[in-house]
């Protein structure tokens, strides 16, 4: 219940879904792979956390692990994962599952594979209602239509009947979102939805995931590697370095008052917000290979704050005031760093 | 998708004027001359000439081979010069336990392979897994007459099934007795290859995208995988299976050969080795015939079953 402390609105109510020390890993043929490291977070009714980190990060083996969707290859170790109360690492495959798509749903990053290639859009979302909840199928259709028509699709009942390849990716993803919230589930799981897509759609698609998300209550873990979508949609985020969770903080604190070295690169991609302060800071280099992580602090080899102690000690994630947490051995870094930054 | 279908027409059609075209100088080379053998040993050399005239063996070959098309066309595809039997007729009293014993034998292995190859996917490296690819290897590497001859070993032993010839309609008891072992024969060439296409493109598309979508949906993993997975997975499997009808053809002449089952299979075979030419020009043009009819049947059928391959053209 530690995470109680981080958001203001946790003295009031519990978290809707939590995870501690979740690790999950893969055996390649070039050796074990730790995809995730004991990555702890949670989340609140209605909030909006962002899951941010360079691409192989591990963002999308999280949402995957979350919703219990990891192939049998991957071999997950959990200290506990809750939702609303119930511990879900307990839960048999059945009821995992009809948890899905009714209390959790997920939204892919590609909106052209995410489809089934073969079967009409309107029977795919059919198929999704009924999975839940017993109607006859004309009640189910016309419920269908509904759906797609509240993502603001054009001439829905038409597009019910067209098949994934003739509708545009924008239109795809709007299809898979009104899937996502059929049942207007209480997590919502958006793995970069808009990376795919053109940048005009981009907005379309990102006001559409907050409107529809705010008018049904929903809790939204949306992940992105786009500093400027966690501005514009994010309540709290999260910041993952190669498997690790190296900071998580309130939206508006991360922005002002960066406490790791990577989320200050990660912010210095982004010149609007240099402005406001935050100093230039474009990070280097790439994400380390996850079968051979460096010793220490594994941002290191590209950390430009980096010391002696850096290589040699690992540093924890270390709460901070205001609820923040950092995985820096100085933070806070205004204090520490000041000086050289 | 009617462009691509009239593209497909069109292609067949000229396959199978090659194979008139086959069937028509197969004719030609008949070492005896018709007139000659129609005139008799009395034969003068007026009324050879006669008759030549009268068959038209005068005018020119290209003439003639419109002519032939003609004929077979309109069903006459000559007479025996053994037996002088209509050709049309001996073959379409053959097409009949043909095509029953190409049906048993699909209806055996194809739900057979398919089943084995779902297995072998959902437990890759399991037994069931390990016996499909063995089979699979088997079935390449081992030839049918090698296969139909050891049952046909094994029946004559144990006298548990006839090895010779059809029993009858299949609903008798006698017509499936003599059915089974000659379509087991032939059904187990199919049983490899479609188990391991299956295998091959089920476990594939079992962690597809779209499925992990039907998953997070809260599909069961057996709705999950006869929905999406298999439903994806199915066009290359269809599209193996009539390709494989042909390597059946060709099955079904050693197999008919081998159980003396009366096809067309069998009739080609007998005529060729008896030299009767017009049979065999007949045998042919009709099983190649089959052969592109099936392939058309099994694009269409494609095009139903995948909306997208309509879409590209
Ligand atoms: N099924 C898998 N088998 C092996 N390695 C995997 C598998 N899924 C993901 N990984 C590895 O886990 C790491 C994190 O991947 P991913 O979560 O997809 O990153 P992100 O979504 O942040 O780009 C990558 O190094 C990736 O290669
Ligand atoms: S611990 Fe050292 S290497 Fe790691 S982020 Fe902090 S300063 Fe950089
Ligand atoms: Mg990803």
């Amino acid at each position: 219940m530690k995470q109680m402390t981080i958001s203001k609105q946790a003295g009031v109510a519990a978290p809707l879904f939590s995870v501690e020390n979740l690790s999950v890993s893969f055996s390649t043929d070039s050796g074990p792979l730790l995809a995730l490291d004991d990555v702890s977070l949670s989340i609140h009714p209605g909030e909006t956390l962002a899951v941010v980190g360079e691409s192989g990060s591990g963002k999308s083996v999280l949402s995957l692990a979350i919703m219990g969707l990891l192939p049998p290859t991957a071999k997950v170790s959990v200290g506990h994962m809750r939702y609303d109360g119930r511990d879900l690492a307990g839960l048999d495959k059945t009821a995992r599952r009809d948890m899905r798509g009714k209390e959790m749903a997920m939204i892919f990053q590609e909106p052209s594979t995410a489809l089934n290639p073969v079967k009409r859009i309107g029977d795919q979302l059919v198929e999704a209602i009924l999975l839940h909840e017993p109607m006859p199928k004309a009640t189910a259709k016309t419920r269908a239509v509904e759906a797609l028509a509240a993502t603001g699709i054009p001439s829905p009942e038409i597009r019910a009947r067209a098949y994934p390849h003739e509708l545009s990716g924008g239109m795809r993803q709007r299809a898979l979102i009104a899937m996502a919230l059929i049942h207007r589930p209480r997590l919502l799981i958006a793995d970069e939805p808009t990376t795919a897509l053109d940048v005009t759609v981009q907005a379309q698609i990102l006001d559409l995931i907050r409107d529809l998300g705010r008018e049904t209550g929903t809790a939204t873990i949306f992940i992105t590697h786009d500093m400027g979508v966690v501005a514009e949609m994010a309540d709290r985020v999260a910041v993952l370095y190669a498997g690790r969770m190296v900071e998580t903080a309130r939206a508006s604190d991360l922005f002002t008052s960066p406490e790791h070295p990577y989320t200050l690169g990660l912010l210095g991609s982004m010149p609007q917000l240099n402005q406001r302060g935050a100093p230039m800071l474009p990070i280097s280099g790439t994400v380390p290979d996850l079968r051979r992580m460096p010793s220490g602090c594994h941002f290191h080899p590209r950390c430009p704050f980096a010391q002696a102690r850096c290589v040699e000690e690992r540093p924890g994630l270390r709460a901070l005031d205001r609820g923040r947490r950092s995985a820096c051995h100085f933070a806070p870094l205004l204090e520490t760093l000041g000086g050289q930054a | 998708m009617f462009s691509r279908l009239i593209h497909r027409g069109v292609t067949s059609l000229i396959v199978l004027t090659g194979v008139l075209l086959i069937g028509f100088l197969m004719l030609q080379v008949i070492p005896a001359d018709p007139a000659v053998a129609i005139a008799g040993p009395q034969g003068t050399q007026e009324e050879i000439d006669a008759i030549r005239r009268h068959l038209g063996l005068d005018q020119p070959v290209l003439l003639q081979f419109v002519w032939y098309i003609e004929r077979v066309l309109s069903g006459d595809m000559g007479r025996s010069v053994i037996n002088n039997a209509s050709v049309s007729g001996e073959l379409l009293r053959a097409a009949g336990p043909t095509i029953e014993l190409l049906a048993v034998a699909m209806l055996w292995a194809v739900p057979t392979a398919l089943g084995l190859g779902i297995l072998a996917a959902l437990r890759r490296g399991g037994i069931v897994d390990r016996l499909v690819m063995a089979v699979s290897v088997m079935g390449v590497s081992i030839p049918v007459f090698w296969v139909g001859l050891l049952m046909i070993q094994f029946a004559a032993r144990t006298r548990a099934f006839p090895v010779q010839g059809r029993g009858g309609p299949l609903w008798t008891i006698d017509g499936l007795s003599h059915i089974i072992l000659p379509a087991i024969a032939l059904g187990l060439i199919l049983v490899g290859p479609i188990a391991r296409m299956t295998r091959t493109t089920l476990s594939e598309s079992l962690y597809a995208d779209h499925v992990r979508t039907a998953r997070a949906k809260g599909a069961s993993e057996a709705r999950v995988i006869i929905h999406h997975a298999l439903r994806t997975a199915l066009l290359p499997i269809i599209t193996l299976i009539g390709l494989q009808i042909g390597t059946l053809l060709g099955g079904a002449v050693v197999t008919e050969t081998i159980f003396s089952w009366p096809g067309v299979g069998r009739l080609a075979v007998g005529s060729i080795i008896a030299g009767d030419y017009p049979m065999a020009q007949g045998a042919i043009v009709f099983l190649a015939s089959a052969f592109i009819l099936v392939n058309i049947t099994v694009d269409i059928f494609n095009e139903l079953a995948d909306p997208r391959i309509g879409a590209k053209t």
